[in-house]
């Protein structure tokens, strides 16, 4: 088997324009996905009451399911049904002027949702009771020790299975090819199919993919080091 | 003065303290003994709200409060006259020792942080930490943790600082400092209320002894008649018990 050099590098330059928009649909996931986590991990925490079960119900429903079912159940209510919704709220757009993007992003938030409010809630739960009582004992209200005590705590316990997840989500987010979403994977393709280099493609977008893991971990290497600083270092 | 009516507090089927009446006069240090499990820490953090109470009533000067009826406001103002030393410190872990001091103050308190800071910073001193001022509380060791809950507590100027256990989690050598600390506090007319094992601090500190056994209290009277003649045989057997022939520390 000959393989192309030339051909790899070329779809590497090529398709590393498509590196933003490949970030992009990891990212804002991951951010959207951070605030609802936060608010499920703590609805789960306090143990709400009534909010708390329907929570963990969804937690569980989704989780279950894998992410191509999702971006496939999406982009098919998204096919059939926006146009009679936007009809219905008196909107001019139809289905075919909206970018498929938008459903991509709302597919990976929904994706990303569970596995994060689970990373919160374990962070969450490792902070010390006795931080909360603190807290109190000096005359913080509850959000009050959430928000300057407890959350400040449990994000730099976060960090390292946050990283997990934001690399998570950016391989996740190549399944969004099967909808049409023009990030790596799709461009590097759409590349190869004039010279039909399939493999070197592959090996090409495997690249793009291996350094933008690097870069999103030293990022998170060099937050995890700037927020440390009061977390005793082992050894 | 300090009042506290008929604590009750049960976890689950388990009633851990029946019935406590406690008064305590302004300036008093009030000092809790008893076997573990007698329900002294029980009902210590029932008085700060970290437990709520089934039954009682708590009265610090002329705010009277019910436990189980208290609002959020009421349990804000209770607070607000508690200050609370834990037994195992319970730092803020990411504050360093003056942040952790003057969290209260800023947060709760709604102090500028100029004057917040000026008060955190002579609350370190009179613990004698304002060397260790922006440590992190990971830097510190036990006693230094210790200090600075203690500091933590009094710059809040409560009425009265409830002190968990505040040595029992400190290796032997730091104890009779720690102790020394909060005796000299004591000598500045705060209001304590101690639940401690040190019987030589309660000799030597205490204005009135409470001793508590399976969530009443047996016995009360000043450190005097306490010690030498205590009038309950469920007393005597645990004086005898833990009554060292000479004091463990010098104080």
């Amino acid at each position: 088997m000959n393989i192309r050099y030339d051909q790899i590098i070329k779809t590497f330059f090529y398709s590393a324009h498509y590196v933003p928009i490949t970030l992009l649909i990891a990212f804002v996931p991951v951010v959207l996905g951070l605030i609802f986590g936060s608010l499920i991990a703590i609805g789960r925490i306090y143990r709400v009451k009534i909010v708390s079960p329907i929570l963990d119900f969804i937690v569980l429903f989704i989780n279950a399911l894998p992410g191509p079912i999702i971006i496939l159940v999406l982009i098919t209510v998204f096919n059939q049904g926006f146009d009679s919704f936007a009809k219905m709220l008196h909107l001019a757009i139809r289905a075919k002027n909206v970018n498929v993007i938008y459903v991509g992003i709302l597919a990976m938030t929904i994706i990303s949702i569970p596995a994060l409010s689970e990373s919160i809630r374990g962070a969450l739960l490792s902070i010390d009771q006795g931080q909360y009582e603190a807290g109190y004992s000096v005359g913080l209200s509850k959000f009050q020790v959430l928000q300057r005590i407890v959350l400040p705590q449990a994000f730099l316990v976060l960090i390292p299975t946050l990283c997990g997840d934001v690399i998570g989500t950016l391989k996740g987010s190549s399944f969004l090819f099967i909808i049409g979403v023009m990030d790596i994977i799709n461009s590097a393709l759409k590349f190869a199919t004039s010279s039909y280099c399939i493999l070197e493609a592959y090996i090409a977008a495997a690249l793009l993919y291996w350094l933008m893991s690097i870069f999103i971990e030293n990022i998170f290497r060099l937050l995890e080091h700037q927020m440390g600083k009061h977390r005793r270092v082992l050894g | 003065m300090i009042e506290i009516k008929n604590l009750h507090k049960s976890f689950g089927k388990n009633e851990i303290v029946r019935g406590v009446d406690v008064q305590v006069n302004k300036g008093d240090v009030v000092v809790i003994l008893g076997p573990s499990g007698s329900g002294k820490t029980t009902f210590l953090r029932c008085l700060n709200f970290l437990e709520r109470a089934e039954e009682g009533e708590i009265t610090i000067d002329d705010v009277s409060v019910k436990f189980k009826q208290a609002s959020k406001k009421d349990i804000f103002n209770i607070r607000k006259k508690i200050g609370f030393v834990f037994q195992n410190h319970n730092l803020f872990a990411n504050k360093t020792a003056i942040e952790n001091v003057m969290e209260g103050l800023i947060t709760a308190r709604k102090m500028s942080k100029k004057q917040s800071e000026e008060i955190a910073l002579e609350a370190l001193k009179k613990v004698g930490m304002e060397e260790k001022r922006d440590s992190y509380p990971c830097q510190l060791s036990g006693g230094q943790q210790q200090r600075v809950g203690i500091a933590r507590a009094v710059a809040l100027n409560p009425e009265v600082i409830l002190f968990d256990e505040p040595t029992s989690a400190l290796d032997p050598e730091l104890v009779g400092e720690t102790l020394r600390l909060i005796k000299s506090i004591a000598k500045e007319g705060i209001t304590m209320i101690v639940v401690t094992h040190e019987i030589s601090f309660a000799q030597d500190v205490a204005n009135q002894v409470i001793f508590m056994a399976d969530g009443v209290v047996v016995e009360k009277g000043e450190p005097n008649t306490f010690f030498l003649n205590p009038k309950e045989e469920r007393t005597k057997t645990f004086l005898q018990r833990i009554l060292p022939e000479e004091p463990m520390y010098n104080l």
